[in-house]
């Protein structure tokens, strides 16, 4: 299960577990963002690189219009793995 | 334990299931399981991408010894393909100079202590070793 709950234009909630079953309807939310957000990582319990790829490609998207995410409230999990893949230096992430 | 499952992306919820059952049953530690469940989703999913053609399903199968915890994941495989050679992944670039391929394999390689792979009689095997803490 997984699912993106907006919360006006500027504020993003991802629940759930984005893996590569959900990757096509989760990227069809994403490409709703077209300026800066916070993207609230707090019920998201899992993240595989499927996940990764289409977040990577949101942010390229929207760096290149001079915006981008902000990811708050990731697990321990989700935060390793973000730092394996040095994604610190792709996000903004609190 | 044993599974098979067919060889699709929709299997993946049947999959964490199987996986959940298996932590439950050989009392795997809580922080090892994410780390699992990303490298078996890692090796399924590209056994579902880049070897379609297999009619069969890929069987899964799950032991501890001990502390050491395996997932074997076996898929028919006309080509060899082992996951310990992907190449390597251009992790310091800037994000607009970086492609996000092959980060999934590289991930998968730190998260587990392990990685073994065989293929024969047209049979790929892989088998993802995490060894626990308790």
């Amino acid at each position: 299960m997984f699912s993106v709950t907006f919360k006006g234009k500027n504020a993003v909630a991802l629940v759930g577990r984005l893996d590569a079953s959900q990757v096509d309807d989760a990227r069809l939310e994403f490409d709703k963002i077209t300026e800066s957000a916070v993207m609230d990582f707090k019920n998201l319990e899992y993240i595989s690189s499927a996940g990764l790829g289409i977040l990577f490609a949101a942010q390229k998207r929207l760096k290149s219009s001079g915006h981008g995410l902000k990811l708050i409230n990731l697990n321990s999990h989700i935060r390793d793995v973000f730092r394996y893949a040095r994604f610190e230096m792709i996000f903004e992430i609190e | 334990m044993e599974r098979a499952f067919k060889k699709s992306f929709r299997s993946l919820d049947a999959i964490f299931d199987f996986l959940d059952e298996g932590f439950e049953a050989f009392h795997v530690e809580e922080s090892a399981r994410f780390s699992i469940k990303f490298a078996v989703e890692e090796i399924f999913t590209n056994m579902v991408k880049y070897n379609p053609g297999g009619i069969d399903d890929v069987k899964i199968m799950i032991a501890r010894e001990g502390r050491q915890f395996s997932v074997r994941l076996v898929d028919s495989e006309e080509h060899p393909f082992d996951p310990r050679l992907s190449k390597e992944v251009d992790l310091e670039s800037p994000i607009d100079e970086r492609e996000p391929g092959g980060l999934g394999l590289h991930l998968t390689k730190e998260f587990m202590d392990r990685i073994e792979y065989d293929h024969q009689n047209r049979t790929g095997i892989v088998t993802l070793i995490k060894y626990l803490e308790k």
